[in-house]
């Protein structure tokens, strides 16, 4: 089963979104012709772009408040005192990683993620990536720290949703900390249930 | 919130101070980055905005809405966010599209808006994910990576639901 995986994971993440685009389009398509909304969707196509040029606009703003604090986080060394924090924590999740380069790699890119240093995490996960890899045994094959490593990822944790407020609060939305504390619950929870998950796969399959 | 953020900059900017740092023209610098993150994004932006907007004015959605009617009922959800759900693991242009959209068509404090907000601010973009992760070493064979990811992100689905309704409703 596992032999193809990561050929439909290629799949999914380079042309999904060619296939959902053109979904989008053909679908209104036909649905119009069903439900009589031509008029509606021809008008549509033109609205929606605009709106597309709204809603960068909305980003923008916040997008690059975000990068320029961030930017003052990591060189100012914050982003490595906050990693400090959270050594306790990759210890006991990557308890089998002897070598402390690789764990303190894992550590950056955690941190990176949770304060939404998106363009920083990347950089650090490919190289923690390649080191688990070293350590890995077989060839071809992901070890259990490299699914541990890559499912703290998929299901990572953010501080401050950044993007997200932005959009909130520029539409006059609730932006309170009860919002926080739901994505909180909800990421925090999901990560931990992940790397239970985990364990409990690399239990009864070797 | 009101407290964090404002608390979360001044702590920031003053530490950077106390070690020395340019603060503002590294703060200009990172805005510049900012900048061209935004116009990398702003194609896929206009165009899956496009994309979402023309599904709605076709009436895909109502459609939809009317179909998973019955199931919705069954968990007590509306049927608005479950296009949410399914976007969300593929593309993060696309769910931001589609929270734009639920924002504008139910507003932007109602159930629905307020589970997919969770919804995008709790999970990643999975598949992208593990496809730039595993596409940087040689792995081929990624075991129980793909089942586990996919299950933390239902199960952090459920829980925007559940919190949302603990919290505001």
């Amino acid at each position: 089963m596992h032999k193809h995986t990561v050929f439909i994971i290629f799949f999914i993440g380079d042309t999904m979104l060619n296939y959902i685009w053109v979904f989008m389009m053909v679908v209104s398509f036909i649905c119009a012709i069903f439900t009589g909304n031509m008029e509606n969707l021809s008008q549509a196509v033109s609205k929606e772009a605009m709106n597309g040029v709204n809603l960068i606009i909305t980003l923008a703003s916040g997008m690059c408040f975000w990068s320029g604090i961030l930017k003052i986080m990591e060189k100012s060394g914050l982003t490595y005192k906050f990693s400090l924090l959270l050594s306790p924590l990759i210890n006991i999740i990557f308890h089998d990683i002897k070598n402390k380069k690789t764990k303190s790699l894992i550590n950056m890119n955690i941190t990176s993620n949770i304060l939404g240093l998106g363009n920083a995490a990347t950089p650090f996960g490919i190289k923690a990536m390649q080191a688990l890899d070293k350590e890995n045994g077989f060839k071809n094959t992901s070890s259990n720290s490299m699914c541990r490593f890559v499912l703290l990822n998929t299901a990572s944790i953010q501080l401050i949703p950044t993007t997200l407020i932005t959009l909130r609060t520029l539409k006059n939305g609730i932006c309170d900390s009860r919002l926080l504390y739901c994505i909180w619950i909800s990421s925090f929870s999901a990560c931990i249930f992940g790397i239970i998950l985990c364990f409990i796969c690399e239990r009864f399959k070797k | 919130m009101n407290f964090f953020v404002p608390l979360f900059i001044a702590f920031t900017v003053l530490y950077a101070l106390i070690k020395k740092e340019n603060v503002f023209s590294l703060f200009c610098d990172g805005v510049k980055d900012g900048l061209k993150t935004t116009i990398s994004i702003f194609p896929s932006i206009l165009g899956l905005v496009t994309g979402v907007g023309m599904l709605k004015a076709s009436g895909f959605f109502d459609l939809l809405s009317k179909y998973l009617l019955p199931v919705c009922n069954l968990f007590d959800i509306t049927a608005d966010i479950i296009p949410m759900a399914i976007l969300r693991p593929f593309s993060g242009s696309g769910s931001f599209s589609l929270l734009n959209n639920i924002f504008e068509s139910t507003g932007v404090n109602s159930f629905a808006s307020l589970c997919a907000s969770v919804m995008s601010g709790a999970t990643e973009t999975t598949f992208y994910t593990l496809a730039v992760y595993y596409g940087a070493t040689g792995v081929t064979k990624t075991r129980h990576n793909l089942i586990c990811s996919v299950s933390a992100d239902v199960f952090s689905f459920i829980l925007a639901v559940l919190t949302v309704k603990l919290f505001y409703f």
